[in-house]
């Protein structure tokens, strides 16, 4: 008898699932500062390859080395210009450093699962907003999702006297999301009413 | 995606790089002010005429074109360092020993893995990948979900294609990953009345 091969999809009695990966994280924008400082770089090289080339008289022209240095000989240290330059060379110095030192940023809301699954927040509050669609008397939504809190502002068109009932029946849409989440969070709802 | 190393490199580049800007903002300021601090005083104009002779010098422009080129070619190898991408092309399989060795294909598996779990009414579509993040080998498989899929449902699911992946491959240092994003335009999911 032959045995055929089985595939990923095959319906196997499921036994215990690949443990979770670490939960995804950003990189934060040192990757940026750093391939802009190797483009500086580059040209750097570039700056001493060309004052090379016109000593040797390979090309024609003046040196970007040697103008450079030319320039800024004889530069006044009161001028206007090197106090614009002081502070923002400074400013761009404290805008970096919260860079190089913040910690990388979690990037998902984890499921509850064994293996790991992670949902961006913008993606929750979209499936927050597609739970609470359609619950009666509401004509919008507006969500706003936190690691911890799901704030929801419904606005309806009923009277206030049934507030509660709008209130009770978006948190009995919500159950099933949040139970799903492996952190459930703090459901705040609100009912706001159009003036008419 | 980027190894932990390079990530590393960059923040500590981006660390030294600020430092350097607020000490030449700094002094900068200083030299603008022109007050003496400690009885040190800066002059009230530059001199580039050290730096002019240094450049006039004849070995100068050789070494400085030999260490610009240098320094070009390492920072064209940080660059690429961000752009590989550092997925895992073949797999060892568990069931190797001295006798043989079984390989597969990574992005094979975590396809199929992803095909399968694409199946689960609410998910659009799905990609696998086998990938090295932060020193552990990953499963990862990106979905695309409609809005008003079931979560429960999409989560038990990972975990029965999860396991379903472990059996196959009987890796178990292997490690999983599921990243789900929300359709931008939802297609509406059928549900049992």
């Amino acid at each position: 008898m032959t045995t055929t091969p089985t595939s990923a999809t095959a319906a196997t009695p499921p036994g215990d699932p690949l443990r979770a990966a670490k939960a995804p994280v950003g990189t934060g924008a040192s990757p940026l500062v750093a391939q802009l400082f190797a483009l500086a770089l580059i040209c750097l090289g570039a700056v001493a390859v060309q004052h090379l080339l016109v000593l040797t008289n390979a090309i024609t022209g003046t040196s970007w080395l040697v103008s450079a240095l030319e320039s800024t000989d004889g530069l006044r240290g009161d001028s206007p210009a090197v106090l614009a330059v002081g502070i923002a060379l400074a400013a761009v110095g404290l805008l970096l450093l919260p860079i190089a030192l913040k910690p990388r940023p979690r990037k998902g809301i984890p499921l509850a699962t064994a293996t790991g699954a992670h949902l961006r927040r913008q993606d929750l509050r979209r499936i927050v907003e597609s739970a609470v669609e359609g619950t009666d008397a509401v004509t919008d939504v507006d969500v706003n999702v936190t690691r911890r809190r799901i704030k929801v502002v419904a606005t309806s068109v009923a009277t206030a006297d049934r507030d509660a009932e709008t209130k009770a029946e978006i948190d009995q849409r919500l159950t099933s999301v949040r139970d799903a989440l492996e952190r459930q969070p703090a459901v705040t709802i609100t009912v706001r009413h159009d003036d008419i | 995606m980027t190894t932990r190393k390079t990530l590393l490199i960059d923040r500590f580049t981006t660390f030294v790089l600020a430092l350097l800007f607020i000490a030449g903002g700094a002094a900068a300021i200083w030299w603008w002010t022109g007050r003496p601090i400690d009885g040190t005083e800066l002059p009230t104009t530059s001199d580039t005429t050290a730096a002019s002779d240094l450049v006039a010098q004849d070995w100068f422009a050789w070494t400085a074109a030999v260490v610009g080129v240098l320094l070009a070619l390492v920072a064209l190898r940080w660059i690429a360092a961000h752009v590989t991408p550092n997925k895992v092309s073949r797999l060892r399989l568990g069931a190797s020993d001295t006798t043989g060795r079984l390989d597969a294909s990574a992005q094979k598996v975590a396809g199929a893995a992803a095909d399968a779990y694409a199946d689960t009414l609410g998910v659009r579509s799905a990609k696998g990948s086998v990938v090295r993040d932060r020193g552990q080998l990953v499963a990862r498989i990106d979905a695309t979900i409609e809005p008003d899929s079931d979560l429960a449902l999409l989560s038990r699911r990972a975990d029965e294609v999860s396991s379903q992946l472990l059996s196959v491959l009987e890796r178990p240092d292997l490690r999983c990953s599921l990243h789900l994003k929300v359709a931008l335009r939802g297609r509406g999911v059928p549900r049992a009345l």
